[in-house]
């Protein structure tokens, strides 16, 4: 699939329509923001649990550290 | 007092000229007035000027001087409010054609309603990219923000407007907000001092939403200390934000010049991901040594240090605030896609490459990420890094899509929901401004602003003004300021 065609699909998932010209400025970018976040996917992390945002703003400590 | 006076750099020293009688906040609220009138239509710092509600706050200000009546150093002193943030005398219309007529209900932001109860004087709105996303635009009924060290180069977003009108003299300080650094890049594109806060630090509570989980508001301003002065007025708890902390607000001011500088500070200066990228510029990364070596001479002590998952955390960030700001747009941009900017929109789409996992491993990665700064943060007080990769670059080569691709050394605090405050380092070649990020522990926002302030107490990159803004503004020996405009090498 190319990435032209991968970002139609994409689009037409999230319930956009775009131009031609759209899309192709578009994705011309797929390609490095899919990697980026496939990257994140390699870090095996299914034991973290995700960011608390109500928490982290609750305490002075990182985790693992003492502290309110 | 005859008009035009010669205006104050600072709010420090706005606020002596004004308790010594020196200067009624109506005379330094005009002046301010009639420089943005004088300058602004080449700036684009301004979306709309509360002129009379400015006035009127300025004489509510003398005449709680007359009584006696001091309710805090930014009494009387004129201030800017980025036009994301809700304000009850001017619209909210976060640069967009699309937000709600009305939205804010016609009401502050708990954040402006402190500022106001502070004694402050709001001059009106400060220009943004749209919901602080896209980039600025032509045409467009919005302002075109322009750089005040040289308007071919980008003033970088998204809260141009204030640090425009801070740089420039048309306003002494204001509210930014930062989502993955748009109060840290501007101050530093415009050579002003700016901070993003802890999470949860400031209420965002009538802020035009970006990504709900790394909003924040931070003051802007052209040094450290003013900024602490605002912090001091804005920050603490608001039952209206479900993200707002509990915990007390420190004193900033105080906190800020009081505990001896930097004496025994421990200041880690990353490499890797950050002083070693192949993409940093040479003027940049000296800059940033130079601000070391200068804390060093203050007292402080500096060491290398690694900090873990930099590139990680700046791509998680980029993923959760994609996403966040895709799910608040998504039906709008289905129903009035050609309303939005071209920039805004297609960066929004770009969301759609992402997946739900990549949304939930994104906040994994954050975790990870806070885990390994606690490591980091054992051996060191503060961290001291670049703002951006290069000086401003000229519009003409502005590309908000290609940056997310490139390393990034602000949206990566946001992620971690940790204080980073930027401030000016010197001048490239080009005579624009260079720019060094203090980075700190979670609420240590006082720490932040002791180690900008001291820097700034044996430097003067703080006061230097752009030359098309440098008439009126306090110079050298001039009699009200104790800091003084510098001309800087541009």
């Amino acid at each position: 699939m190319t990435d032209v065609h991968a970002t139609v699909h994409a689009l037409r998932a999230a319930g956009l329509k775009l131009s031609a010209d759209e899309i192709a400025r578009i994705a011309s970018s797929r390609r490095g923001l899919r990697a980026k976040a496939d990257a994140l996917s390699e870090l095996d992390l299914r034991d973290v649990e995700p960011v608390d945002p109500v928490a982290i703003a609750r305490t002075r400590a990182l985790p693992g550290e003492d502290g309110p | 007092m005859t008009l035009p006076l010669t205006l104050p750099l600072t709010i420090e020293d706005a606020a002596e000229a004004l308790r010594s009688g020196a200067v009624t906040s109506h005379d330094l609220t005009r002046t301010v007035l009639d420089r943005i009138a004088r300058l602004d239509g080449a700036l684009g710092a301004y979306v709309a000027v509360t002129a009379d509600a400015a006035l009127a706050a300025a004489a509510d200000a003398d005449a709680d001087f007359a009584r006696g009546i001091d309710r805090s150093p930014l009494q009387g002193v004129p201030l800017v409010v980025k036009d994301l943030i809700a304000t009850r005398d001017a619209p909210t219309r976060a640069n967009s054609e699309v937000l709600a007529p009305g939205w804010g209900g016609g009401a502050d932001a708990p954040a402006v309603a402190r500022l106001r109860a502070a004694g402050s004087v709001l001059l009106g709105k400060s220009t943004t990219n749209e919901f602080a996303c896209g980039l600025p635009e032509r045409p467009s009924r919005f302002p075109f923000p322009r750089n005040p060290w040289n308007p071919e180069h980008t003033a970088m977003g998204s809260s141009s407007g204030t640090a425009i009108a801070v740089s420039a003299g048309l306003a002494l300080g204001g509210l930014g907000t930062d989502t993955g650094g748009s109060v840290r890049g501007p101050s530093g594109a415009n050579g002003c001092t700016g901070l993003k806060v802890t999470f949860g630090r400031v209420p965002k509570s009538g802020v035009v939403p970006c990504a709900f989980t790394l909003d924040t508001v931070g003051p802007m301003a052209r040094s450290a200390y003013d900024c602490a002065l605002i912090l001091d007025a804005v920050a603490g708890h608001d039952p209206g934000d479900p993200h707002s902390s509990p915990l007390p607000a420190d004193r900033y001011a105080d906190g800020t010049r009081g505990e001896g500088g930097v004496e025994g500070l421990r200041i880690g200066v990353p490499t890797g991901y950050f002083l070693d990228s192949p993409l940093l510029d040479g003027e940049v990364r000296d800059g940033v040594l130079r601000a070391a070596d200068e804390l060093a001479r203050a007292g402080a002590t500096i060491t290398d240090v690694a900090v873990p998952y930099a590139q990680e955390a700046n791509d998680a960030n980029n993923v959760t605030f994609l996403c966040e700001c895709f799910a608040y747009h998504r039906s709008d941009l289905i129903d009035r896609w050609d309303d939005y900017g071209r920039t805004t929109r297609e960066l929004l789409a770009r969301a759609a490459f992402f997946t739900g996992a990549d949304y939930v491993q994104a906040q994994r990665v954050r975790a990870l990420f806070r885990r390994a700064l606690a490591d980091v943060f054992a051996e060191v007080d503060v961290l001291l890094t670049p703002v951006a990769l290069t000086p401003p670059a000229p519009v003409a080569t502005a590309d908000f899509a290609a940056a997310l691709l490139r390393p990034g050394f602000q949206a990566l605090w946001n992620a971690a929901g940790l204080p980073a405050a930027a401030m000016p380092c010197g001048s490239a070649a080009s005579g624009l401004p260079l720019s060094v990020q203090v980075v700190g522990r979670p609420f240590g926002e006082s720490t932040v602003l002791r180690v900008a302030d001291t820097y700034q107490r044996h430097t003067d990159f703080h006061l230097r003004v752009p030359p098309a803004a440098r008439d009126g503004v306090a110079h050298p020996g001039g009699e009200r300021s104790s800091h003084t405009a510098r001309e800087g090498a541009g």
